[in-house]
């Protein structure tokens, strides 16, 4: 077992080693003509039932059609993978984070069946590199680790083409959602916290711990800045994410805010 | 000991899930909500509203009951039965409610009711502008964010309204008046209808907006109502701060 989910680790921090100087470079080569940082929309990353792990995403769109997606999360389960995806769908269906009474066989925590009544189905997987389809769901050897003290860092260009249709105008209906839950408070994914995965289990994998793959976090969106309830009708009021009616008014504060809290999670 | 699992059997494990997960989501519907400005603006002096305008994609709800929702529905926050989340596989979410108050599934609100200051409005559905909580085109209907929850679920929900509107006061033109103790009713489309109670009412600047408490994350049912406030600028057409109402859910 113990050896099991260290060769998991050695495996998922070799592809992060390699794929995170990558992802860096990418961004980097983007960072100064093609990140549209006035259209930056943040997640809070909320503790599910059972955990205290807690962090914030930040997509933001590309002038190339593309995401950055940035996730910080702290108190996660240290020296482990963290299986983490964007759920929801396109289709306007109202999707959210699960409340704690999703735990319906009470143990405590939020299993991945528990979660996809109220999260939805996984939309993108935020693997470090390679495929980010819901067939990389559960791709832990290319999902971020946690460092030895439950920190989480993971930053991600991806492009137009890898971003499901209707993904950027949708985004108030899609939530990140990261996985891995330390029931018995031993610093690793085992079978004596929560017992096997059913989830993993009905895919006909065995022996994967439900420790691995119970929800640990979870985001819902949150808009920026203030809002224009007052005055003139809005000029453009439905055109989309580079919509200039509202950024006009209250741009610069959103800015503002979503650097501070940018500065804030750095720090933390 | 339980058996061991190599990155082999993690990549077979995800073989089976792209089986399991099927399909990928087709992207038919609009992204936003069809909020489409008015050509021309009645001047009602009239708070309130008869209308109901629900729209579209964002604001279908799961496996609607037969629900009596007739906009004078009685209240009956607690008796209830809620269909699931389209998607559940299991069934019955009624039993287990931890929390204080009872939590009802998600479910569109179709009717905002806040008798102290003469609200009775109709709704839309509201996503973002930018990255901005997009504002109801009609100032008249109170608007839902559809990325929060919905009144009367678990969790936060938010609803915004225009105070003014070139010039005459429009849905939600009393809320900085609005009293801790004000009972907010919101009727949602499962026929239910889910009960608040004021308990804070702020201004904030705009360039200082709470965000993190307007889009809080809590357990029991919680409602905030956002609105313009503070000073008006004629120039710029543009109020400098927004006054927030936050409430909590009542039995």
């Amino acid at each position: 077992m113990n050896r099991t989910w260290k060769s998991l680790a050695a495996s998922a921090a070799i592809s992060m080693a390699v794929a995170a100087p990558l992802a860096m470079s990418t961004t980097f080569a983007s960072a100064h003509n093609g990140e549209d940082h006035d259209s930056a929309v943040t997640f809070r990353l909320d503790s599910m039932k059972g955990t205290n792990a807690t962090g914030d995403a930040t997509l933001t769109p590309t002038d190339s059609g593309g995401l950055v997606v940035e996730i910080r999360a702290k108190d996660m389960v240290p020296n482990s993978p963290h299986a983490q995806h964007i759920h929801g769908d396109t289709s306007g269906a109202m999707k959210h984070c699960p409340a704690p009474s999703a735990d319906k066989d009470g143990n405590g925590f939020i299993s991945i069946e528990e979660g996809f009544p109220d999260y939805g189905d996984i939309h993108i997987s935020l693997t470090t590199t390679g495929d980010t389809t819901k067939a990389s769901g559960l791709a832990v050897d290319r999902m971020p680790m946690a460092d030895a003290q439950g920190n989480l860092s993971y930053k991600r260009t991806l492009t137009a083409a890898e971003l499901p249709k209707g993904t950027l105008e949708n985004l108030a209906n899609l939530h990140v959602v990261q996985h891995g839950v330390d029931a018995n408070d031993n610093g690793k994914y085992d079978m004596e916290g929560l017992g096997e995965s059913t989830f993993a289990k009905s895919l006909g994998v065995d022996g994967i711990p439900a420790e691995a793959t119970d929800s640990a976090t979870c985001g819902m969106i949150m808009p920026a800045g203030g809002v224009a309830t007052g005055g003139e009708a809005p000029t453009a009021p439905n055109s989309g994410l580079l919509a200039a009616g509202g950024v006009l008014l209250a741009g610069g504060a959103a800015v503002a805010i979503s650097r501070r809290r940018s500065a804030a999670v750095t720090g933390a | 000991m339980a058996s061991t699992k190599s990155p082999l059997q993690w990549r077979v494990l995800m073989g089976g899930a792209a089986g399991v997960v099927g399909v990928g989501v087709i992207g038919a519907a609009l992204a936003f909500p069809s909020v489409t400005a008015p050509a021309a603006l009645p001047a009602p002096s009239s708070v309130s509203t008869p209308t109901t305008s629900t729209s579209g994609a964002a604001a279908s709800t799961p496996a609607g009951t037969p629900s009596a929702s007739t906009p004078a529905a009685s209240p009956a926050p607690s008796a209830s039965v809620i269909p699931l989340n389209q998607t559940s596989p299991s069934t019955v979410p009624s039993s287990t409610p931890p929390p204080a108050v009872a939590a009802l599934a998600e479910s569109a609100p179709t009717r905002v009711k806040i008798p102290s200051i003469g609200v009775d409005a109709g709704t839309v559905s509201l996503g973002l502008d930018g990255n901005e909580l997009e504002t109801p085109a009609d100032p008249d209907v109170v608007g839902w964010f559809t990325g929060a929850h919905t009144p009367g679920a678990p969790g936060r929900a938010v609803l915004a309204g225009h105070l003014t509107w070139n010039g005459r006061h429009t849905v939600f033109a009393r809320l900085p008046q609005l009293a801790v103790g004000a009972i907010v009713e919101v009727d949602r489309e499962d026929g239910t209808t889910a009960k608040f109670e004021v308990t804070k009412v702020s201004t904030f600047p705009k360039d200082a907006f709470p965000t993190d408490e307007v889009y809080a994350s809590t357990d029991d049912p919680s409602l905030v109502l956002i609105t313009c406030g503070g000073e008006y600028s004629k120039t710029q057409h543009y109020y400098d701060s927004n006054v927030i109402a936050f409430a909590s859910a009542l039995d």
